[in-house]
């Protein structure tokens, strides 16, 4: 069987580590973001789903893409304006650019993943191709 | 001065929270104690800032709806609780990782006296919430005239 594979650099900075989904990438990638959004990913009979936690980012500051295998995320998230005058007393929340990684299975349609963002969830459905269902072979008998 | 406080029972597990506590000073002094948020299983991150007019408060609740929010004030505490759910349609749906933090949450603030506490305003875009608290005009002080009894 074939997974979606993740690189993450912020492997230590993950809670979950599962075997199945080996990490890829190298760590130095990590250094240049300050923060990586949280991820969830799924299969279903039928595909693949990421949906990655990116509230308050722009739609427009969101971009995915699709090059040799690998499912690239990447954005910016910017810290809201409202007035000159104004003065934060408390900042938790993370800023800035932010990218994350993951290796396609091969037997995905790469060219139908469609993205969809609506209340702070960006949500990548990743469609299985034919020849990743599978197929019923039927059992016959000789005589 | 008056300014919001944060109650934030878990400090300890929070050290961006002491972090920044430094980079403000005093400002905002912690209140230790008191628990509620104890039993949350996660915290959502929020940024408190302040402008002539208000003070505001923004809260990341990314895939949280809106009715899942609640949002109110006892005496000078203002809550935000609520809880995040996972997706329901799990049918024959299998999780590789799961890295997001699901369950209830729960955050307070001490308001400072001079807002309207009555005047808060809640609104909820792109998975954050914005709380704006308008500032009270100013009490002024009030001469206390003093009679003599002869």
């Amino acid at each position: 069987m074939t997974y979606l594979t993740l690189h993450r650099p912020a492997g230590n900075l993950l809670r979950f580590y599962n075997p199945v989904l080996a990490p890829r990438g190298a760590k130095a990638d990590m250094d240049a973001y300050k923060w990586a959004p949280s991820v969830d990913v799924s299969e279903t009979a039928d595909g693949f789903e990421v949906r990655a936690e990116l509230p308050g980012v722009a739609k427009d500051d969101l971009h995915v893409s699709v090059k040799d295998n690998l499912l690239t995320l990447s954005g910016e998230k910017r810290q809201e304006k409202v007035d000159d005058a104004q003065k934060y007393r408390r900042i938790e929340r993370r800023y800035g650019s932010f990218q994350r990684k993951f290796s396609l299975p091969r037997e995905v349609e790469a060219d139908d993943i469609k993205a969809e963002f609506s209340d702070g969830i960006l949500t990548l459905s990743i469609p299985k191709s034919e020849a990743a269902k599978p197929t019923e072979i039927p059992v016959t008998t000789t005589s | 001065m008056n300014y919001l406080t944060t109650r934030r029972p878990m400090r300890n597990l929070f050290g961006l929270h002491n972090e920044m506590g430094r980079i403000f000073g005093d400002l905002f002094a912690s209140q230790e104690g008191e628990t509620d948020a104890e039993e949350s299983y996660w915290m959502p991150t929020v940024d408190v800032s302040e402008t002539e007019n208000d003070f505001e408060i923004r809260a990341e609740l990314p895939g949280v709806s809106e009715s899942d929010v609640n949002v109110s004030v006892t005496d000078n505490r203002l809550t935000v609780k609520g809880e995040k759910r996972q997706e329901t349609e799990t049918d024959g749906k299998n999780y590789h990782r799961v890295e997001r933090r699901y369950g209830s949450f729960q955050r307070s603030f001490t308001l400072p006296r001079n807002v309207e506490t009555s005047n808060i305003k809640a609104g909820f875009t792109d998975g954050v919430l914005t709380l704006t608290i308008p500032k009270a005009e100013e009490a002024k002080p009030t001469e206390i005239p003093i009679s003599i009894n002869s």
